[in-house]
């Protein structure tokens, strides 16, 4: 949709030129979640990039078994044919799987140091002092890699522009909630995709003027925000790490609105801030952030996770609910029954999926979900 | 029929809890759990069985609560000492395997959204849960260590009975430290504070104590009991030590577990010296294998083929007595430090130097490592163990198959790709 | 004094037997399993004692191998095809570091030192890396399995398939054709994917040179050339492959003498 002569409202190498040329120009630090601390990077002097892992598994088959984690066999793929090229990666032990691709990656990279942080599964305080000194581990892990001691002022400085980032694309999230027609839902994710793997302060500055492009646009053309012409039906998405760009195009063409998400590609990664300037410790408060953001599903309180997604749906009206989940993701699947139980009690229809990564069965997936949106 | 037989078939025709507390009652009486004792030639195997129809006993009666559901690798000094029947789903899983019941269980685990791709010790305990075959519990307990899928159907089960305020998950951390201890040492603590006012008792760390000195002799026991396996070059037909997962981690604490490994030590023992005294053909000695990970729990021609190809089981890992010696006088830090020394925690680097020394200790030709189907922490480490091991040129056989889920691998595959191995090894000089 | 090896494959049975005096193969037989692999090894004994001229009586050791190995009561041993499979390799290629064998229902691969099998890896799970895989597809594409190779070779492009599963992937050729793709191309897509997956299982456990194949998909030389391609190296095969574990066997009978 085009609403200006030249700008394609939609085309995000227009708005978003200096991030996709400025490719290698900083040293970037590998992730996989969302408990890794991109602060702690940003302060050595390092990007923060979550590794996406495009690659198609070639060598990756012959170092973990065919039943596992389909994203962390393309991640290792990507780490084994780019050795070197990260300055480091740095794991957490979210999940089994993770905590062998760091021993994997520990023992077969040779030019890429591997660290992992240990992140609590309990939520209260004593944890959160517990995942405080280990934020201090890491802190010292990144000093060493930077040749330096990572000072506190340091850290409150990357902590104010990551919260400037998480802030804004939490601004940017809710006008694609109000604006369904305008922005398309593979829009949304191919921002987001850029928030994880680029340079914070260039990104948030991109996206501040994207957002006020949109904002301009929606007034010239009196688009009301959160006024649906049409009744489309309101559907949450619940998942684990899903980018897959064929299935957001695929739900970009069909007739929905994505009204709320549990995604540790959207809403898990960027909601809460750090407190800065409390009076507490900066990495009391970034270990308190991290501990009570909205949960990755092996946090060992599944109730709080589920009293969550309740709120969500009950706050953004939802239908449905498309549940998305890698396969092989103990954590994730397991959590389903219960799931299912409570939006059975909230008569929400819920669509179960499966996928794999990199390996996108559109004619199957697409059958499934168009026959669910129909029943709405 | 034989007795066995109809028991079992019984059961598959009744999966439900009053019939297995009925069969309960009537097995475990004392003058027929006795006679059926008296039919074991092994008393070690003997105390095995009866202790754990004892304890599943106790858990289906109401006479003993609390119940606690616990996963397999928690400090069960602990749940002893607060005075808590224990039950574990883990186990149970095992059972539905060996008495048939597997099928009826994953199927209904399916029905309830479980997907097929978790592991089947979890999914084959959750679709009994929901066919309601368990004994209703009091309160719930699991721990980090050593998978995922342990965490979530543990928290299941207390959606499903409704006491989610007394499920408790021991966050066991990555890396053994002073501040690890200290985290580690205060929520156990805190655990047994918090049971014991539920349970309406004073906490009694007398109690505790207690149990960790038990432990502490169970442990003296089978590490003598470990010892003795090294010189062993064959095992009484009974003996398979894979069958002891339920008295080495659920009964630690316990006067139970000391007998029954005392028992064990003394027949190994005999065992050992009638050995000595044959003439061992030198040149025929069997092959050794360490075991990793579990096993089969329905009948299997696994242990046949070892026997055929003149291989026996010298180790296994999950026998292997991890932790240290600990201090009763410091019941609470003991009890973490056990947590903390569990080799499936932390870096792969743990599981592999015990490997690797077990295969020195137990001069080792061979290791196979069971590929459980859905075991993502265990088989994930398959390719560096097999490095590992490779390079003191000790082949690995990476198994893959299915410990609970007769139907989810082919008997034919399983035996080829054993015999392949077994052969190899054999063919080493 | 002659030995024989009898291997009953799920799909097809072979029997050889081997003159112990100077290692020569008297005679084989090549015929399909059917529904019963005692009577299939039966027969196929008969056969090949039928071809030497001799009768069971000058047989002085067999060794069967293979899926129904098991149930032959007249084998005086029953041993895995890994083990006779690496064996009858090495007696046509002595300094043999690994073997990849692909039949009718599965497919290995083999890991030798001096000569001795030390790590294999077995894929009997899923048709898609053995030779029903493409006879499958050769039957969807209502194109003669025996063309596939001078298709192969013939052929400059190819289509990738992406389904991994056998019964997918025949669904999306058909769908492929239907869209009017080029069936040559096809072609050479579903042999690169064959050659994927045993690559895979080839990586798995670490390539060394000198490779050879054996079995059945042995003969068709597009899948020899797109895994010469995919592993970067050349690969030997014997003159029949398709008797590599029954002349294995044979070998290993003269052992129980």
């Amino acid at each position: 949709m085009t609403y200006n002569n030249d700008k394609n409202i939609n085309d995000i190498s227009v708005f978003f030129k200096n991030i996709l040329s400025s490719e290698n120009n900083r040293p970037a630090v590998g992730l996989f979640c969302t408990y890794a601390p991109e602060e702690l990077i940003f302060a050595a002097g390092f990007v923060p990039s979550r590794v996406m892992g495009r690659k198609k598994l070639a060598r990756s088959e012959s170092y973990f078994p065919i039943n596992f984690c389909p994203y962390i066999k393309s991640s290792w793929e990507s780490l084994l044919s780019a050795d070197g090229s990260l300055k480091a990666a740095v794991f957490t032990n979210s999940c089994d799987g993770m905590r062998r691709l760091y021993d994997t990656a520990n023992i077969y990279l040779k030019n890429t140091p591997s660290y992992l942080l240990d992140v609590p599964r309990l939520q209260g305080e004593s944890s959160i002092n517990f995942f405080k000194g280990n934020l201090n581990d890491m802190k010292i892990f990144m000093g060493d890699l930077a040749g330096r001691k990572i000072t506190d002022g340091e850290i409150e400085k990357t902590a104010a522009v990551i919260n400037k980032k998480r802030k804004t694309l939490k601004k940017f999230s809710r006008i694609f909630k109000e604006l369904p027609h305008l922005i398309l839902i593979s829009t949304y994710f191919k921002v987001m995709e850029l928030s994880m793997t680029s340079d914070p302060l260039i990104f948030t500055d991109e996206l501040e003027k994207y957002i006020e492009f949109i904002e301009k646009t929606s007034r010239d053309h009196k688009i009301i925000p959160g006024k649906d012409n049409k009744k489309i039906p309101s559907i949450m998405i619940i998942g684990n790490f899903i980018t897959e760009n064929k299935l957001w195009d695929m739900l970009s063409a069909l007739n929905l609105k994505l009204a709320a998400d549990d995604l540790c590609t959207s809403t898990r990664y960027f909601e809460k801030q750090i407190e800065i300037n409390s009076g507490q410790d900066i990495l009391y408060s970034m270990a308190q952030r991290y501990l009570t953001k909205p949960p990755c599903m092996r946090m060992a309180d599944l109730g709080l996770k589920l009293k969550e997604i309740e709120n969500n749906i009950t706050e953004n009206n939802i239908e449905g609910v498309i549940f998305i989940s890698l396969k092989f993701c103990d954590t994730v699947l397991y959590s389903f029954p219960l799931l299912k139980q409570k939006l059975n009690q909230l008569k929400i229809p819920v669509l179960y999926l499966e996928m794999e990564y990199n390996n996108f069965s559109e004619g199957q997936l697409k059958t499934r979900i168009q026959a669910f949106l129909e029943m709405l | 029929m034989g007795i066995k037989d109809r028991l079992k078939t019984g059961i598959q025709k009744n999966l439900n809890q009053k019939y297995i507390k009925r069969l309960l009652g009537i097995i475990a009486k004392k003058p027929i759990l006795y006679t059926y004792g008296s039919t074991f030639s092994s008393v070690s195997d003997k105390y095995l069985n009866i202790f754990t129809i004892e304890s599943l006993r106790k858990a289906y009666s109401d006479n003993y609560r609390p119940v606690g559901y616990g996963s397999l690798f928690l400090p069960y000094e602990m749940i002893h000492a607060l005075g808590i029947t224990p039950f574990l789903p883990e186990v149970m899983a095992g059972f539905t395997a060996g008495l048939g019941l597997a099928a009826q269980t994953i199927k209904q685990a399916s029905l309830n959204w479980y997907s097929q791709d978790l592991c089947t010790f979890h999914r084959s305990a959750s679709g009994a849960q929901e066919l309601e075959v368990f004994p209703k519990p009091d309160f719930i307990l699991t721990t980090n260590l050593a998978c995922d899928a342990a965490q979530k159907s543990f928290y299941i089960y207390s959606k499903k009975y409704d006491i989610e305020k007394n499920f408790y998950l021991i966050d066991v951390p990555y890396r053994y430290s002073q501040e690890s201890l200290f985290y580690l040492t205060a929520q156990i603590k805190n655990i047994y504070m918090d049971i014991s006012s539920k349970s309406g008792r004073k906490p009694d760390i007398s109690k505790l104590s207690e149990a960790i000195e038990l432990s502490n002799e169970f442990r003296e026991w089978a590490i003598k009991v470990n010892r003795l396996r090294e010189t062993l070059t064959d095992y009484p037909p009974y003996f398979n030590a894979l069958n002891y997962i339920l008295p080495f981690h659920g009964l630690a604490g316990t006067r139970e577990a000391v007998t029954l490994y005392k028992y064990m030590y003394i027949e190994l023992k005999k065992y050992l010296a009638k050995q000595l005294n044959k003439n061992h053909d030198k040149k025929n000695l069997p092959k050794k294998i360490l075991w990793l990970h579990l096993k089969p729990y329905y009948r299997s021609e696994v242990f046949d083929i070892l026997n055929k190809e003149n291989c026996i089981v010298a180790f296994e890992e999950i026998n292997y007595v991890y932790w240290p010696r600990l201090d009763p006088s410091k019941p609470f830090e003991s009890l973490a430090i056990k947590m903390l020394s569990h080799f499936l925690g932390g870096k792969i680097d743990n599981r592999v130097n015990m490997i690797l020394k077990l295969a020195g200790e137990y001069n080792i030709d061979g290791v196979i490592l069971f590929a459980h189907w859905g075991c993502r922490q265990s088989n994930g480490g398959a390719r560096i163990i097999k490095d590992s091991l490779n390079k003191l040129g000790i082949p690995t056989l990476v198994l893959d198959g299915d410990c609970v889920d007769r139907n989810n691998s082919s008997q034919g595959q399983v035996k080829t790709r054993m015999q392949g191995f077994l052969e190899i090894l054999n063919s080493k000089t | 004094m002659y030995t024989c090896g009898i291997d009953v494959g799920s799909v097809s049975t072979e029997a050889v037997i081997l003159d112990e005096k100077n290692n020569k193969i008297l005679s084989y037989a090549i015929s399909l399993t059917g529904s019963s692999s005692k009577n299939a090894a039966r027969s196929a004994y008969e056969d090949t004692l039928g071809k030497a001229g001799l009768n069971a009586g000058d047989i002085k050791a067999i060794v069967a191998t293979g899926y129904g190995r098991i149930n032959i009561p007249f084998a005086d041993k029953n041993i895995t095809e890994i083990s006779c499979h690496a064996r009858g390799a090495v007696s046509v290629f002595p300094e043999l570091k690994t073997v990849i064998d692909i039949g009718g229902q599965d497919s290995k691969v083999i890991k030798l030192e001096n000569g001795n099998p030390i790590d294999f890896l077995m894929n009997d799970k899923c048709a898609a890396g053995t030779g029903r895989f493409l006879e499958v597809m050769a039957r969807a594409m209502e194109i003669d399995l025996e063309q596939f190779a001078p298709i192969f070779i013939k052929t400059s492009g190819k289509v990738d398939i992406t389904s991994t599963c056998t019964v997918f992937a025949e669904s999306e050729i058909v769908s492929l054709i239907g869209q009017g793709t080029d069936k040559n191309e096809i072609i050479k897509g579903l042999i690169y994917s064959i050659a994927g997956r045993i690559t895979s299982m080839v990586e798995r456990i670490g390539l060394e040179e000198p490779v050879c194949m054996t079995g059945g998909v042995a003969k068709n030389l597009g899948v020899v050339k797109a895994l010469e391609e995919k592993l970067g190296v050349k690969i030997s095969i014997p003159d029949e492959p398709q008797i590599t574990g029954a002349l294995g066997a044979a070998y290993l009978a003269q052992g129980l003498l």
